[in-house]
């Protein structure tokens, strides 16, 4: 049994291999994937999403150049043990103060728009500062 | 290496119509190719035409460097082809059929057939005129499979399914491209079924190839040009128009990138694979390509 | 391969076993008892010359001992026709519904999927027609030594002409089928042309293989036994052999004269009318097998063509 499961979003206009890479990062970020475990092969990938085995490689080959991830011959992929640790409690903090947030953005009256457009603006410089 | 599937110059003629001409491409080995095109724009005669049912008119086919007609011996076994009617012998039961690619292959892995049979559920002693048109597909699938080719044609083997089964043939489909290294070339005339699983394009229309390249080369190297009404000339020296538009004060071109786009005279957006091939079975685009033909 | 040519040919195969097991049901009795008939009823010293005033009525009954069968016998000569077709048939289906497709795409090549299915069909075809030969060749022994085995009926079930009517009409099939590529309408259309070229052969042709004897003899005379011959054309002629065309009332009148003791028709004026002599035109029994050989050739070789034609057909088709 695969430790992960992936989902796509078709309509998103990320391409398929960003999404799997993201979706092994935020595992690996919520502690659900930690050094040392294995990700589903391919095989597997392919047989729930329906997509090219060579997209799942491409995934893979990226996860591996970014440190997050190994293939070993003959073995599978296994998540790196220098992958970024995991965020633990300040997860569960910073979902708490998320929440709040929102609450307060929609009693201000905003929509889902304006939403949208506030956190992208301050995504953006979020980025550039760090 | 030698490619999955070459063709140089190859055509095709009934009587005085042709229904492939000048088609020249190359498909490499471990690829999962989307012929796309719509119908009667020669999908199935190239198909054809690479197994050798059919034997060309004008230029060259060649499977990993084999005459599909002249030297069927050695390419056939290399060669899977399953044709759009799914065809197989309507009295015979499953078991039969799966008979028929025993004696008919020497490479065939019956074990293999025979898991994928009972792992789809498919009773060994029904009739094939009694299975659904899934079930059918699916069948005629593990024929093609069985013989553990290198290269495997599907002629619009999802057509006639329903989106359930259309997703579990698919399904078939890459995961035997996931266990066996196998290239597959599969047409058909809707993209929407093959997007998620090709990365390889070929558009066919009016017979003539319109575009033949990776998708993730396509979906780099097209862009969309918005601009104040105006001549495409500038643009169309340096890389490839296909689709021009005129509206009263704006000009809208789809264009082949060759390198980067620096006039600041245009908005450049992405495009997503749909629109692209869309722009390219349109009658500007195939018109283009008559001209630059001949 | 083998399997699949047998599988795919399978029903046919069956319904045409039945047939001949039927065949066989209903005419090995039928033989065994014209058989005892003959050896110890009598008929066997009739023919052997021995004249008795009994061997009319004997040689009478022995005919109608035949029985019902009588009436059968003269379909049966439509079986190769309908064997060959039906044989050709399963491999225009093939084509038909494009399972051929299929079977050309594969480990096997095109030539040897022709081969194959096409031998089996000649052997399936041989061998019932074989069969049937063998079947009708025996029942007809007693029959052909008293009414001969050159008459129609006769002459097409036996010996080795129907490997060759079996192998013409399964050629036909194939050639039709793999041009026209519709099973029903090229079972039809084949079938109707064999019966066709049969009937020219059977009607026309064959009585020209070999240019057939003929005789003039007075009517006093005895003239020759042609009871067991493939009499083509007798009657009342004049002596130079023009057959006699006018009023027989006419030659009542002429009478009868002593002559020798008996009473005989006064030839003089018979030959003054035209009349006289007998005349009569025939193949003889002993050129049974010299035609049978060239019958066979024909429609053998007819067949072979045929088959080779849509062998080739297919092996460019496309």
């Amino acid at each position: 049994m695969a430790l992960i499961e992936f989902h796509l979003d078709s309509r998103s206009g990320v391409p398929t291999y960003l999404q799997l890479v993201q979706q092994v990062r935020h595992a690996v970020q919520l502690g659900i994937l930690r050094p040392g475990d294995q990700l589903p092969t391919v095989k597997e990938v392919v047989t729930s999403l329906t997509i090219n085995p060579n997209t799942v490689l491409k995934a893979y080959g990226a996860l591996e150049s970014e440190g997050i991830a190994e293939g070993r011959r003959g073995q599978g992929t296994f998540v790196m043990s220098s992958a970024p640790s995991p965020l633990g409690d300040d997860v569960g903090k910073l979902r708490r103060s998320l929440r709040n947030w929102f609450g307060q953005a929609r009693a201000a009256g905003l929509d889902e728009q304006a939403i949208e457009a506030l956190l992208s603006e301050q995504r953006g410089s979020a980025r550039k500062v760090a | 290496m030698t490619s999955a599937l070459e063709t140089r110059g190859l055509g095709r003629r009934y009587g005085s119509q042709w229904a492939l001409q000048n088609c020249t491409l190359e498909i490499p080995r471990g690829t999962v190719t989307a012929l796309v095109g719509p119908n009667g724009a020669g999908k199935t005669t190239l198909l054809r035409l690479a197994v050798g049912l059919i034997r060309p008119s004008a230029g060259s086919v060649r499977v990993f460097g084999l005459d599909p007609r002249e030297q069927a011996g050695e390419a056939l076994p290399r060669v899977g082809f399953l044709a759009q009617e799914h065809p197989l012998y309507s009295g015979f039961t499953v078991e039969e059929m799966l008979r028929v690619g025993r004696k008919l292959n020497p490479g065939w892995d019956d074990a293999g057939a025979r898991g994928r049979i009972a792992a789809l559920d498919l009773p060994l002693e029904k009739k094939v005129r009694s299975l659904s048109g899934g079930q059918r597909a699916q069948v005629a699938l593990t024929l093609a499979l069985a013989k553990r080719p290198e290269l495997l044609l599907l002629d619009e083997p999802v057509a006639s399914l329903d989106p359930l089964a259309r997703r579990e043939f698919l399904q078939s489909v890459v995961e035997a491209v996931a266990e066996h290294e196998l290239s597959v070339i599969l047409s058909s005339h809707i993209l929407a079924d093959l997007e998620r699983v090709c990365d390889h394009l070929v558009i066919l229309a009016a017979g003539r190839t319109q575009l033949a390249a990776s998708i993730d080369e396509i979906i780099a190297s097209h862009r969309l040009l918005t601009g104040p009404r105006g001549e495409a000339e500038d643009v169309s020296r340096m890389h490839e128009v296909v689709r021009e538009s005129h509206a009263e004060r704006q000009t809208t071109l789809l264009v082949r990138a060759n390198g980067h786009i620096y006039d600041s005279h245009w908005t450049v957006h992405e495009l997503d694979l749909e629109e692209i091939v869309l722009a390219y079975l349109g009658q500007d685009a195939v018109r283009r390509r008559e001209a630059v033909a001949s | 391969m083998i399997w699949l040519s047998w599988r795919q040919q399978r029903t046919e195969a069956a319904l045409t076993a039945a047939m001949v097991t039927l065949l066989a049901a209903l005419f090995v009795p039928a033989g065994l008892h014209l058989a005892s008939f003959y050896d110890h009823g009598g008929v066997a010293h009739c023919i052997a010359g021995h004249k008795n005033p009994a061997c009319a009525q004997t040689l009478a009954e022995f005919g109608s001992r035949a029985g019902i069968l009588r009436s059968v016998v003269p379909w049966l000569t439509l079986l190769p026709g309908m064997i060959g077709v039906a044989l050709a048939a399963p491999i225009v289906l093939d084509l038909e519904a494009g399972t051929y497709r299929l079977a050309w795409t594969q480990s096997v090549t095109r030539g040897r999927w022709i081969a194959t299915r096409i031998s089996f069909g000649i052997v399936m075809a041989l061998a019932a027609a074989g069969l049937l030969a063998v079947l009708f060749s025996w029942y007809r022994g007693p029959l052909d030594k008293v009414f001969g085995r050159f008459d129609g009926t006769s002459f097409d079930l036996e010996g080795i002409v129907p490997l060759g009517y079996v192998l013409f009409a399964l050629g036909l099939g194939l050639a039709i089928g793999v041009v026209w590529r519709r099973t029903a309408p090229a079972v039809i259309a084949s079938f109707l042309a064999y019966v066709a070229c049969r009937l020219f052969v059977d009607g026309w042709l064959r009585q020209r293989f070999v240019a057939p004897l003929s005789a003039t003899w007075s009517i006093n005379a005895r003239g020759p036994n042609l009871n067991n011959d493939w009499v083509l054309s007798s009657g009342v002629s004049d002596r130079a052999g023009h057959l006699f065309g006018g009023d027989f009332a006419a030659l009542q009148a002429c009478g009868r004269v002593a002559f020798k003791g008996a009473k005989v028709l006064n030839a003089k004026c018979l030959a003054r009318h035209g009349a006289g002599y007998n005349h009569a035109v025939w193949q003889p029994d002993s050129r049974f097998w010299e035609f049978q050989g060239i019958e066979s050739t024909l429609f053998a070789g007819a067949g072979l063509l045929l088959i080779a034609f849509a062998a080739w057909r297919l092996l460019r088709a496309d």
